[in-house]
């Protein structure tokens, strides 16, 4: 921008030129634009989705392909408003000669494009006073749907936007293209319709900032609507002093987390972790009585063992407590423990102990108790 | 309140075993994570007195953490999220197999009907097998038939008030 923005402002018995109603208009407009283009990422905004219809004539089958109404922002900060549903011309795509020497139509895609244009509407029939200049009372903001050559949809960022406030039809370079997909070729007519090809795909609208507050105390990102269910979606919020959530949502929006990060940095994963340690290590321990099978750590399940995706080791030692399940002793008096057996049979513990009173008064045998670690090991996947 | 996961015997809530999981101390264990192979029960002082509880008769009740229940943990049972001691059985106390009849005597006569389990495996068994006895108001036994061919058997016996009973190993 190398002019001021001008702001327009009136007074009392000013005779009010069209540049002056123009200046109001455009002043809103590139604010609008501005925020637009800077603010946000150019993209689709709703809907413009291409679908196919299948068709047969007689030399085969064929698609006719139907963009669907929606909006999106170009690059320059356009909005470009696409009301009804209109079919894909093939005459349009005939006459711009895009289609590659050896068309296949299993194999090549040709992009499909958005492009946002202004057109002077037609003046009024009828002059409304004798000094009306007859001239445009309106701009048509219309748009056509063009198409590329093989590898067109490539380096979309490459486009240069135009100083914000040129009318597009002055500036031949301000056609801002927006990918909608892409469609093949029979010859004379479509073969097929898809969103994405060769790794270009349709860009959506996005957000510029550094800082994103929340409101009601929380933030959430969601890869989708949040009445479409199981889709990824990120909490941060105040929860237990705060926490952040990763997870699917459901239908009501609400995340089911699989992964927690609280503010003490502790991280409650219900998969397994796979990272340098070979594929990943979880780990497990707690306190385990005789005859129970010490359980898996977090992400790893008998199935995976079964498979040789993932093995186990298992540590038990006997746990040594005075405890209140043994009969009292006098004063100074203890109950010795001494383990008779205590090891983890694949992973059932089996652990025995012998209980003798210091001071003599009895003597028992008893299952034991054991503190036990188990390390599960995921193996890396593998590279074939 | 600290808590613990208890091994109990679905039907009278006898626990017979005890675990705790420290990385996931928020998450109530299933039977299929401590014990999908059954629970195997034994009593300290007699080699011969032991049982494998399969899975399909236990559950998992999270409880208040008891060091008492930890240690002899055949000697409570689960009530209401805590853990209950139970009586030491009278000495003759016992289910009773002899082939062709199942006995279970309470010695004491009851107040009311009630129901007891008992727990029956052994070489010739495929399948464990797992009656509910139910002994009369006033009565102090009952008695239900029972086949069983020759062989050892080890028989547990769950009466609700008393102590796990893991009776030494019956030979037919």
């Amino acid at each position: 921008m190398d002019a001021p923005i001008l702001r327009p402002t009136f007074s009392e018995n000013q005779i009010l030129s069209a540049d002056d109603v123009n200046t109001v208009v455009a002043h809103a407009r590139n604010r609008g634009a501005r925020h637009d283009r800077y603010l946000h990422a150019w993209g689709i905004a709703y809907g413009l989705t291409l679908v196919g219809e299948d068709r047969v004539d007689g030399n085969g089958p064929y698609q006719d392909v139907t963009l669907t109404p929606g909006l999106a922002i170009d690059g320059h900060g356009r909005e470009i408003v696409v009301t009804d549903s209109s079919v894909l011309s093939t005459d349009t795509f005939d006459q711009l000669n895009v289609v590659d020497n050896g068309n296949d139509p299993e194999v090549h895609y040709y992009p499909v494009f958005l492009v946002g244009r202004d057109e002077d509407a037609p003046p009024p029939d009828i002059a409304l006073s004798p000094c009306d200049s007859g001239g445009p009372a309106r701009v048509k903001e219309t748009f056509d749907v063009t198409f590329g050559r093989i590898g067109d949809a490539a380096n979309p960022d490459d486009q240069r936007g135009i100083e914000v406030g040129t009318p597009i039809k002055d500036a031949p370079q301000s056609r801002w293209r927006i990918l909608l997909g892409f469609v093949s070729w029979t010859g004379t007519k479509f073969a097929a319709t898809k969103p994405d090809h060769d790794g270009r795909s349709r860009r959506y609208v996005g957000v510029h900032a550094e800082d994103v507050s929340g409101l009601g105390d929380s933030v959430t990102l969601r890869s989708a609507k949040r009445t479409v269910q199981d889709k990824a979606a990120l909490v941060i919020d105040n929860t237990n002093g705060g926490e952040m959530r990763f997870g699917l949502h459901d239908s009501n929006g609400k995340v089911v987390p699989v992964l927690t990060v609280n503010a003490q940095g502790d991280v409650t994963a219900e998969g397994k972790i796979v990272g340098a340690i070979a594929g990943g290590v979880q780990i497990e321990s707690g306190i385990i009585t005789d005859g129970v099978e010490v359980p898996f750590p977090a992400g790893i399940d008998q199935a995976m063992i079964d498979k040789g995706e993932a093995s186990i080791q298992i540590t038990v030692q006997p746990r040594y407590q005075q405890t209140a399940a043994l009969p009292v002793l006098p004063a100074n008096h203890y109950w010795m423990m001494q383990p008779i057996e205590c090891f983890a049979e694949v992973r059932r513990v089996r652990c025995l102990v012998r209980w003798e009173a210091t001071d003599g008064s009895g003597v028992f045998f008893a299952p034991g108790v054991c503190d036990y670690v188990v390390r599960g090991f995921v193996k890396a996947e593998s590279e074939s | 309140m600290k808590k613990m996961n208890a091994i109990v015997f679905e039907s009278s809530g006898h626990l017979l075993g005890v675990v705790t999981r420290e990385a996931q101390s928020d998450k109530t264990l299933t039977v299929e994570d401590a014990a999908p192979n059954g629970v195997l029960i034994r009593d300290g002082d007699d080699a011969t007195a032991h049982n494998l509880i399969d899975a399909s008769q236990l559950q998992v009740k999270e409880v208040e953490y008891d060091t008492r229940a930890v240690y002899r943990p055949h000697r409570f049972a689960e009530d209401s999220g805590r853990v209950a001691e139970q009586n030491e059985p009278p000495v003759l106390q016992a289910a009773t197999i002899d082939g062709t009849t199942l006995t279970v005597n309470l010695v004491n006569p009851v107040v009311g009907d009630t129901d007891t389990w008992v727990y029956i495996t052994g070489c010739t068994l495929s399948e464990p097998i797992s009656r509910t006895v139910t002994i009369l108001d006033t009565e102090s036994s009952a008695t239900v038939n029972q086949t069983l061919g020759g062989g050892s058997y080890h028989v547990t016996l769950f009466v609700r008030g008393f102590r796990t009973l893991i009776q030494p190993q019956v030979d037919l």
